[in-house]
């Protein structure tokens, strides 16, 4: 698009008053969104005393500390002394087992995600291509389960899980979230976009309902596919509410969100360098995938042959 | 080939009568083609013809046997769409392997891994089937690419491609043709013929374009309002009409109609003059001619004169548009060139109707049966 030479006028500079103004407040708002994660990233590379102090800049000083409670437990004074960030990470991984934690975490989100799509486009095929009784008294019910707050139904739905004796498993992480009746919705305004001639053809080629859905509706909606799962796995990736509700115990059922507890204020103080280690470490994940499925994203959209 | 016979179709949507019971008997091997405005239900009875769409009442026969309960897949028709309708994730072999796919291979054979390992030699049979269709429609060279890389004429060849793969007993085409230029359409026309001819198969053919019907078709089924109207070939139904709703449908430019009067002694009188025809009905009647059989004539002869407003000229014929002096209606004169230089605008233009030619249509727009008046049988 750009190979065509533009002959630009010899002034292209100009100051606008309502540009820059723009400009400012979206730079305003972009600090204070990004404020959070630079004291995380930063903690991370400051030792305790400068974490508390207040001093070390942004990144720290950087000059190797020995650690106290290294030598209590028993080091050499070489053994002890350490980086700010070789510490912060070393106790993150070392004090709660948050590889542990992270793949319950992988385990958690993946399984929510599949059955969602299991579940979701079935029902979101039946509610815009398909001709029934009660259709659209069906679709006034999905949008209406779009209102209710989860917190709402979280005590009952706790109960429930509990007479299965279905706590602390991953049973009880996954099994309240498979039916989103947000996928649902998201996917149902999608495949009203479908042509139906495009299903009528593969009727005529002798699919089946079902295979339409997973031959035909499925690679189409790739797009849209991918938009409900960023919302998906950032939701549940980072859920701390329910985990936190359902396992009460069994500290190897931990999901990440969880692993931060083990550094709240407890006998030794806070110890904030290896929690936000911990932090950048959870956040990490999320931001490589959401940056991939951006790409497919993109490509996804291009990817229709269709009118 | 295959004889299809539609029985008593009617379709209902909700409470609104889309279908008032068509019934249709297509031979095998015929052109059929569906014509009438948009909206009056051609769609619907190609759906209800491919199984897609359940009737309220009626059957489908396909070769003596009854599918109005059969699945599409089931029924051996492949069907063209306006859209093409081509799966936009698959590459234009793989839309063509589709439905030999579905049809040959069994649900193991049909798995994504171990299918392929399982039915090796069968689906090089398909393979081979689709490359053979790819040579014929000349879209071998198309076969790796999307349809998304594909311009509107190719990817209309590749569903013409999927539909006869699998070698069905008749083609559907809903609209084939109009999502392309009207070069393309044109060019497509003959080659759509030129394919009938060469499979050899019955095609049931859709279009709101009575052109495109009065070129392609062995026979044209008109429909309006949820009707069938006349079913003929194209000759007949372009100029032997039984209805007045056909006449003004089938021909461009439109058949012209004037208010006629029949006497008590059934001759015809158009504008108070005699035409040269006799009727049996009585009273008022529609009279309908086409723009060919008005001629230029002098004022003694003529049956009415008006004014040019306005001339289309096509190179070959000129289009004279006339307002008639009556004030109230207007006509279209076919001229040669010739004949139309000599009319300068402002000039009155005497025009007479060829008596063979004319049309008569009673009050209920039924076409009534004409003869030639005694002094017109003999050209003098
Ligand atoms: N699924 C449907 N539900 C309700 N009405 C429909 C449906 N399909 C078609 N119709 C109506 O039936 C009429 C005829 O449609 P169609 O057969 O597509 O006409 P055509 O193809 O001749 O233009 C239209 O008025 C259309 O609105
Ligand atoms: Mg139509």
């Amino acid at each position: 698009m750009t190979d065509t030479p533009v002959t630009l006028p010899t002034s292209t500079f100009q100051f606008s008053a309502t540009e820059a103004a723009k400009h400012v407040v979206l730079i305003l708002g972009a600090l204070i969104v990004l404020l959070p994660f630079y004291v995380m990233v930063s903690y991370t590379l400051k030792t305790p005393v400068e974490i508390m102090s207040g001093s070390g800049g942004l990144f720290g000083t950087q000059t190797p500390f020995t650690d106290a409670f290294c030598l209590k437990a028993g080091g050499t004074d070489v053994e002890c002394t350490k980086s700010a960030l070789a510490y912060n990470f070393g106790s993150a991984f070392k004090k709660a087992p948050l590889l542990r934690y992270l793949l319950n975490g992988v385990a958690v989100t993946a399984a929510i995600f599949l059955i969602q799509v299991v579940v979701a486009l079935p029902c979101a095929y039946a509610l815009a291509k398909l001709r029934f009784w009660g259709r659209d008294a069906v679709f006034s019910l999905v949008l209406f389960c779009l209102l209710i707050p989860v917190h709402a139904i979280a005590l009952p739905l706790f109960i429930m899980l509990a007479k299965l004796g279905l706590t602390n498993s991953y049973a009880a992480l996954i099994v309240p979230w498979t039916i989103s009746v947000f996928g649902i919705f998201l996917m149902r305004q999608f495949f009203m976009t479908v042509p139906d001639d495009l299903i009528d053809a593969a009727r005529m080629d002798g699919m089946s309902e079902f295979s339409i859905i997973w031959q035909v509706m499925l690679p189409t909606a790739i797009p849209a596919l991918m938009a409900f799962a960023i919302f998906s796995v950032v939701a549940h990736w980072n859920d701390y509410f329910w985990p936190r509700i359902v396992i009460t115990g069994d500290k190897s059922l931990f999901t990440p969100p969880l692993g931060l507890r083990e550094f709240r204020a407890g006998l030794d103080g806070n110890d904030f360098g290896p929690m936000m280690a911990t932090a950048c470490v959870i956040v990490t994940p999320l931001i490589i995938c959401f940056l991939l499925a951006q790409r497919r994203f993109i490509e996804g959209i291009t990817l229709t042959g269709m009118k | 080939m295959a004889r299809i016979i539609l029985r008593d179709i009617a379709k209902t949507f909700g409470t609104t009568p889309i279908l008032n019971g068509v019934s249709l008997d297509i031979e095998p091997g015929e052109f059929l083609t569906l014509v009438g405005p948009s909206g009056c239900g051609k769609s619907t009875l190609l759906r209800i013809l491919s199984g897609l769409e359940e009737p309220t009442s009626g059957t489908v026969e396909i070769d003596g046997k009854d599918v109005t309960k059969t699945r599409p897949s089931l029924r051996n028709l492949a069907m063209v769409f306006q859209s093409y309708a081509l799966y936009p994730h698959l590459t234009v072999a793989e839309n063509m392997l589709t439905p030999l796919k579905m049809r040959d291979l069994d649900r193991m054979e049909r798995l994504p891994l171990v299918g392929p390992l399982l039915s090796r030699s069968k689906r090089r049979d398909l393979m081979d089937q689709v490359s053979a269709t790819a040579n014929t429609l000349r879209i071998s060279d198309l076969l790796s690419r999307k349809p998304g890389q594909l311009s509107g004429g190719q990817r209309q060849r590749v569903a013409l491609g999927r539909a006869m793969v699998r070698r069905p007993v008749a083609f559907l085409m809903d609209e084939p043709l109009s999502n392309l230029d009207a070069a393309l359409r044109v060019h497509m026309r003959a080659e759509l013929s030129a394919l009938h001819k060469m499979l050899n198969t019955t095609f049931v053919y859709v279009t709101h374009d009575q052109a495109e019907a009065l070129t392609m078709s062995s026979r044209i089924a008109v429909m309006m309002g949820g009707d069938l109207l006349q079913v003929g070939t194209s000759d007949q139904v372009y100029s032997q009409p039984t209805n007045l709703k056909v006449a003004e449908f089938i021909g461009s430019p439109k058949i012209n109609i004037l208010p006629g009067e029949v006497g008590k002694t059934g001759t015809l009188t158009v504008f108070g003059q005699e035409v040269g025809v006799s009727c049996v009905t009585h009273g008022p009647v529609s009279v309908g001619i086409r723009s060919e059989h008005l001629a230029l004539t002098s004022p003694q002869q003529a049956v009415f004169s008006g004014t040019e407003t306005y001339r289309e000229n096509l190179g070959s014929d000129v289009f004279v548009h006339v307002a008639v002096s009556d004030g109230q209606h207007r006509v279209v004169l076919r001229l040669s060139p010739a004949q139309a230089s000599s009319i300068r605008s402002g000039d009155a233009i005497h025009i007479a109707m060829d008596p063979a030619h004319v049309l008569v249509f009673d009050k209920h727009e039924n076409r009534s049966s004409a003869t030639l008046a005694r002094s017109h049988e003999v050209p003098a």
